[in-house]
């Protein structure tokens, strides 16, 4: 019984890879055959909505006058923007840089936190309440901002229907060791070819939390973030998406970040996402499924989304699983049956993409020397599997214990005064 | 140049399908190829009439392999194994920047110490002999050369280049999986018979098919590269670019 019920796992182990696989080959394959669908970067507004830029902040003197710079360049009308830097209970010298700018520009207006609740979801439910803009753009402290964004993604907004809208995400130090090479290519799939076929197939995009926006008023009246969750942009997608609204994807709308160098920081980066969007996967599965504004494809794509970081959970125990019956003798019928294992064990981490996926999106980035590096995406194998699968059970453990995850800032790399050159 | 889906498909059952095609009917001619090379290369090693070539029933049909003695190790060996990886394994993380290599060693140790308890307590009940993982060896690689051309194919074959050059991407990676998978089967026998049938589970687990897929990947992103080269400024090829 034991052993039929350990082949039973592993069949549904092998049938979960497929299936993701299927899912990430239909994306690669929509962006090589299928026509791009335009967002609204040809609309030309003579009233541009008012913007308020939040921008949380929790010990950014390393890198707040870089975005700072560039957000007051920004090609959008003084009279329509405010830019709220929210320093979120910062011990170093934040508070001192965004004063600096807020005495040379009116329209920064600074909020300093020193009470309440602290992390990314409370510091901008209190930069909500103050903020005068139809329309929250957030950017998080790292990112580097082109001069036309704001622009980019707020056009979006007059369509009625789009809740939220999310740019894509592009590394600056790609070039600083392997580790944010492969983060590159990790996003070049996830964006280039993931959201943007999610985009063209009206599934569901994902706001990310960072070079994107929202309306305020509609935020507001759904209740804000939620701040027991860590990973308040899937939060968000689902919120809105299961109530209505629809989420853009700007693939042209382009912004900078910096990636984590180490792969300390990248470990606890992937639990924190894995503990985070699993948290919203316990949330909202039944909501999802429940929703009368999805259509029933939005509903398996959504599930497929939401369930993400669970497939490595799945696979760790399916590859226990796999050990078990090996030393039960009982591996005979599955030896064929592994490399379907390692096709989608090798594919399916979190965001991070199918080896077709990213070569395709590297072709499509007119990218070239890159591209030899997939094979070294093996180093995220095992990495992956590890932390992903701890953070889901950080997830379950403030499910079942009602614990509140604290919000962890990841750390920055670049040095005070010397932004990455933007190529 | 620019693939279309049902050029694509075309493509797909032109050339990768045939391939797999070609394993699932020729398997048993490819096992007992392969067999015999092992024999032949092995048999130095070993005394006379010691290696033989023998067949069991496999999907209906005959997979071939080559039946050759096991040694056992024994139990104060196991223990000494286990042991030494248990050591090894409380120091890993010690490589502290290093946590991928960390977490992949981590994962081998660990198979090891499994590995090394189950000759140390119950040696007479562990389910295979060199002869079985010979056998659990080319059950799984008709798999691999079964689902290799097939997973290629799915790869390069809407990409917009030529026919001709998407053809000997596959001809080369079903020639390297082929050429790979016999030489990695002769070596296994050789460290299995000749050291230890204890390793048998890191061989299987961790330098199995996670490998195949790394060379599978490794040729694809050659391929890709050099269609990105020659893609490069071309706006024409994604027309829904400009």
């Amino acid at each position: 019984m034991v052993v039929l019920i350990l082949k039973i796992y592993l069949l549904f182990t092998v049938a979960v890879m497929v299936l993701y696989s299927v899912r990430h080959y239909l994306f690669t394959l929509n962006r090589l055959f299928g026509e791009q669908r335009m967002y609204y970067q040809d609309i030309v507004d003579s009233e541009l909505k008012t913007l308020s830029v939040l921008i949380p902040m929790h010990n950014e003197e390393k890198v707040a006058t870089h975005i700072l710079d560039l957000l007051v360049q920004a090609d959008y009308p003084a009279d329509r923007i405010e830019i709220i830097p929210i320093n979120d209970f910062s011990s170093d010298k934040t508070r001192e840089v965004i004063e600096k700018y807020a005495a040379r520009y009116p329209f920064i207006k600074p909020l300093h936190r020193t009470e309440g609740e602290r992390g990314k979801p409370a510091a901008l439910n209190a930069a909500i309440e103050l903020a005068q803009g139809e329309i929250i753009l957030v950017f998080d402290a790292d990112y580097l901002p082109p001069k036309g964004i704001l622009k980019s993604i707020s056009v979006c907004f007059n369509d009625p229907e789009v809740g939220a809208v999310m740019g894509r995400v592009v590394p600056v130090n790609t070039r600083r060791n392997l580790l944010t090479r492969l983060l590159d290519l990790e996003r070049t799939g996830g964006y280039q070819v993931d959201q943007q076929a999610r985009y063209n197939l009206q599934l569901m995009p994902q706001y990310g939390g960072t070079v994107g926006g929202f309306r305020k008023r509609e935020i507001v009246a759904l209740g804000g973030f939620d701040t027991k969750i860590l990973a308040e942009d899937t939060e968000l997608t689902y919120r809105l998406s299961i109530n209505g609204w629809k989420v853009v994807y700007a693939n042209r709308a382009e912004c900078y970040e910096e990636v984590p160098e180490t792969w300390e920081v990248r470990a606890r980066q992937i639990r924190r996402w894995s503990r985070g969007h699993n948290g919203v996967m316990f949330r909202y599965l039944l909501q999802l499924l429940g929703s009368p504004f999805l259509s029933l494809r939005e509903k398996v794509d959504g599930t497929f989304l939401l369930f993400v970081y669970v497939v490595p959970v799945i696979l760790f125990a399916g590859l226990l699983d796999s050990l078990t019956l090996f030393f039960l003798g009982q591996m005979e019928l599955f030896s064929g049956l592994l490399f379907l294992i390692f096709l989608g064990a090798y594919n399916n981490f979190g965001n991070f993409a199918p080896f077709y996926q990213v070569g395709t999106a590297c072709l499509l980035d007119g990218a070239t020397q890159r591209i030899l590096l997939l094979p070294f995406l093996i180093f995220n194998f095992f990495f992956n599997l590890w932390y992903i699968t701890r953070g889901f059970f950080d997830a379950l453990i403030d499910v079942v214990t009602w614990r509140k995850a604290k919000w962890q800032k990841t750390e920055r790399f670049r040095k005070a005064g010397s932004p990455e050159r933007i190529a | 140049m620019s693939a279309t889906p049902g050029f694509f498909v075309m493509q797909f059952f032109m050339f990768a399908f045939p391939l797999s095609l070609m394993v699932a009917i020729l398997f048993p001619v490819m096992t007992h190829a392969l067999s015999r090379m092992a024999q032949a290369v092995l048999a130095p090693y070993f005394p006379p009439d010691t290696l033989t070539v023998v067949q069991n029933p496999f999907l209906n049909r005959t997979a071939f392999f080559l039946a050759l003695p096991s040694v056992h190790p024994s139990k104060l060996f196991a223990a000494v194994n286990a042991v030494v990886s248990l050591i090894i394994l409380f120091m890993l993380p010690r490589l502290r920047h290093a946590k991928h290599v960390f977490i992949f060693l981590v994962v081998v140790f660990f198979i090891n110490i499994v590995s090394s308890l189950f000759f140390t307590f119950f040696p007479e009940r562990f389910p295979y002999q060199a002869s079985d993982y010979s056998e659990l060896y080319i059950k799984q690689q008709v798999g691999i050369w079964f689902f290799a051309p097939l997973i290629m194919g799915l790869a390069i074959l809407p990409l917009p280049a030529s026919a001709l050059s998407k053809l000997a991407t596959l001809g080369a990676a079903f020639c390297y999986s082929l050429v790979f998978g016999t030489i990695r089967y002769i070596a296994f026998l050789f460290i299995l018979t000749k050291a230890t049938l204890l390793c048998m589970a890191i061989l299987f687990f961790v330098f199995g098919p996670l490998v195949d897929f790394i060379y599978i990947v490794g040729i694809y992103s050659v391929y890709v590269t050099r269609l990105a080269k020659k893609l490069k400024g071309d706006f024409t090829t994604w027309k829904w670019l400009y």
